[in-house]
């Protein structure tokens, strides 16, 4: 792959270059929950993760790998990614404990060719297993889990099979009674719904779509583990503009969708760290991001945004009372003011 | 004529039986709505002039639209679900003046769809809101399909999302008073030296360079000024029974789109071996659909299958394209028989002469006419057909 360089302000183009990715070519990937504050740096091909004091390792890839995912683990992490192989896709998998860093298979048999969205189930820093979906092609993926003991994958859970189209943007969290929440999107023959299920091993509850049938898209879910539950996060159309909507799940069912961000916010994702839980979302125009600072009921205390062209989404760390940072590949880090909520 | 007269006639469209009488506006303008592709910062745009939109608006100006101008509204790595919010203060800058709106974006959705993010089918309907937007606003949106990914493309390289992107898109825009440049189909006509001649040099998104800017501009411009130049597409194509063979019994079905003056049914037609077979075509001047049954006496040495459609043009643009080749049980079929018809005469002889001198990848390369399989169409090819000529396959 060649790589753009601008030299006295002409841009040069170095084919074949084997240039380390540009840090623009990077995302930046933080966990869900973290205790720790690692930051995964992912390109195709090329990933770091790196510690909150500055330092970082390099993991060895193969060219056709993409990691998407990163949860603080016993002992280090784990990240999960895929693999473009002939025809199709694998997740990989790599982990650092203990003994160092190394790769592990995953769950077998993989039996259509695509396999993608690899979402690692971690509860207070031990890794239970792995949600991702499958199928023929990307309109036809099932969402499937196994459980993780020891060094073993348990049987593979097929928790929805192929939809009447896409299903996507699968997400999930490990809950305090040790259950598995997986929320993702799904294509019902007219508007992408938002569908969840909870379970644990081969014990699972028949996938239930959020709330009634509205006709509109519901999409790119996040959801996070807290007290008594979990708070859900997605977007949903809402009079001409995508709008993030939040629900809570008290461990039965799910509050009536509340609309959190304003019209044109969209791919929520939550941040959570010792006990602050933060909701990070893009508004489309004009271009920001935004940042909410939830309690655990899911409102709003205090927020922030940061006019930003960029669609990459920002790592926030080094949140205070009264600022936070954040951060964009191959940028400088920016500070951004709190604003109460009245 | 303004344009904003000839954008009605025009949109009114290609088809005017669809839209047969539009009532006219002062509006002139061009909104160029999109995502990089229509921004065309350079480097993309080597002679740095605003990527197709200001070639748009000169195009329209030789065309005689002499006041026209084309707003450059592109945006660089907008997603749909973005432009859904983005488009509302586009028009608001824009409605007093504007004819037409051209929505090209999706391809920065396609990324998101290969990793299982998002769903083509939302980004099939975020394209349509954002065009009923502009079509609230009493102007004409110009939907248009996205460019083909090059083969080094990070993402997508051989286009299985993005061209299932793009016939999701034919099929809104058959229905309705939607009128879709094809954009995809004339790149893709040109494969795969188009990559090499329109693509800005191997960047890894895949942007036009100057060259395919200009072949934007004048596809967007032909849609607008009503000039059809393009022939109905061959959309896909199936067949029941066992893969590879064709066998009596059999069904074949195709669908065909058309972006301009319409199909016309009565010469839409599968052929096999080179004649037409009594084909049933359903559907609208914007999309077909063709189904026939194999019969015993279609079969002779091979089982050549084309798509064949004319449009309401004059003349009209004809596509007569091989969408599959079947084997067919007990039959041998002699490699001279560049055409399929199951003879080697004068229409073979043509058909080599056409592509004489040609090396494989070269647009006039064609594996039938490389008789010798050597790669190139040359004296070796002829010489095999000069032997064979006058057989029929048995």
């Amino acid at each position: 792959m060649g790589k753009f360089l601008r030299l006295g302000g002409v841009f040069v183009y170095l084919v074949g270059s084997s240039l380390a990715a540009a840090e623009s070519d990077y995302e930046l990937v933080q966990p869900s929950a973290s205790q720790h504050g690692i930051v995964l740096r992912t390109a195709r091909g090329q990933a770091r993760i790196e510690g909150p004091a500055g330092h970082s390792s390099r993991l060895s890839l193969h060219p056709d790998e993409l990691l998407t995912t990163v949860a603080e683990t016993r002992g280090g992490w784990t990240v999960a990614g895929t693999r473009d192989v002939d025809l199709g896709r694998q997740v990989v998998l790599l982990r650092r404990d203990f003994a160092g860093t190394t790769r592990f298979a995953a769950p077998v048999p993989q039996r259509y060719p695509l396999r993608l969205r690899p979402i690692l189930m971690v509860r207070q820093e031990d890794f239970e297993g792995l949600a991702w979906l499958e199928g023929v092609d990307l309109t036809s993926l099932s969402v499937r889990t196994a459980n993780r003991s020891g060094n073993d994958w348990g049987e593979i859970s097929i928790i929805a099979p192929p939809a009447r189209g896409s299903q996507t943007g699968l997400t999930g969290t490990v809950l305090e009674d040790s259950t598995w929440l997986l929320v993702w999107s799904a294509f019902d023959g007219e508007d992408d719904e938002i569908l969840w299920s909870r379970g644990s091993a081969d014990r699972w509850q028949k996938a239930q779509r959020l709330g009634h049938n509205n006709r509109v898209p519901d999409i790119t879910p996040a959801v996070v583990a807290v007290d008594g539950g979990a708070l859900l996060a997605w977007s949903r159309v809402v009079k001409g503009h995508y709008q993030v909507m939040m629900s809570r799940f008290d461990g039965t069912d799910w509050t009536p969708p509340q609309d959190l961000g304003p019209p044109g916010s969209l791919e929520p994702g939550f941040v959570a760290r010792d006990s602050t839980m933060l909701l990070v979302y893009r508004l489309a125009w004009p271009r920001a991001w935004a940042v909410a600072d939830l309690r655990s009921s899911g409102r709003v205390e205090r927020w922030s945004i940061v006019a930003e062209e960029s669609g990459t989404r920002p790592v926030v760390r080094d949140f205070s009372d009264s600022s936070l940072e954040l951060i964009w590949p191959g940028r400088p880090a920016r500070t951004a003011r709190w604003e109460m909520v009245p | 004529m303004k344009l904003g007269i000839r954008v009605l006639i025009g949109l009114g469209l290609a088809v005017a039986a669809i839209c047969p009488s539009v009532p006219a506006r002062a509006q002139e303008d061009v909104v160029a709505f999109g995502d990089s592709i229509t921004e065309g910062p350079f480097p993309f745009d080597e002679d740095d002039i605003g990527g197709y939109p200001k070639r748009l608006q000169q195009y329209l100006r030789d065309a005689g639209m002499t006041g026209v101008v084309v707003f450059n509204e592109g945006k660089s790595s907008e997603k749909t679900a973005e432009g859904l919010t983005r488009i509302d203060s586009v028009l608001d800058k824009h409605a007093k003046r504007a004819a037409v709106v051209v929505i090209m974006e999706g391809t920065n959705d396609v990324s998101k769809i290969a990793e299982g993010l998002l769903s083509i089918e939302t980004t099939v309907s975020n394209l349509e809101a954002i065009a009923a937007k502009v079509r609230a606003r009493a102007i004409d949106p110009l939907y248009s399909s996205i460019i083909p990914r090059p083969p080094w493309a990070k993402r997508d390289s051989a286009n299985f999302i993005t061209y299932d992107l793009v016939l999701r898109l034919r099929d809104l825009t058959s229905t309705g008073n939607r009128v879709m440049a094809f954009v995809y189909e004339v790149f893709k006509s040109m494969a795969p030296s188009v990559y090499d001649t329109h693509y800005f040099f191997k960047d890894v998104v895949g942007h036009p360079n100057a060259t395919g800017f200009q072949l934007l501009a004048e596809i967007f411009g032909d849609q607008i000024l009503r000039q059809d130049h393009l022939a109905p597409t061959a959309s896909w194509f199936f067949k029941t029974g066992r893969a590879g063979i064709l066998d009596p019994g059999d069904e074949i079905r195709g669908a065909m789109h058309e972006s301009g003056t319409g199909i016309r049914k009565s010469d839409t037609y599968f052929t096999l071996n080179g004649r037409s077979v009594s084909t049933d075509v359903e559907g609208n001047q914007r999309r077909v659909e063709l189904s026939y049954r194999v019969t015993n006496a279609d079969l002779e040495c091979a089982g050549r299958i084309t798509m064949r459609s004319e449009d309401g043009a004059e003349p009209p643009n004809i596509r007569n394209q091989i969408v599959a080749e079947f084997s067919v049980a007990d039959a041998r079929r002699l490699a001279s028989d560049v055409n399929g018809d199951c003879r080697v005469d004068g229409f073979d002889l043509t058909l080599l002469g056409v592509a004489f001198g040609a090396r494989r990848g070269e647009v006039d390369y064609s594996s039938f006419t490389d008789i010798t399989n050597d790669g190139r169409v040359d004296g070796d090819d002829l010489a095999k057909l000069a032997k064979n000529f006058g057989k029929k396959s048995s």
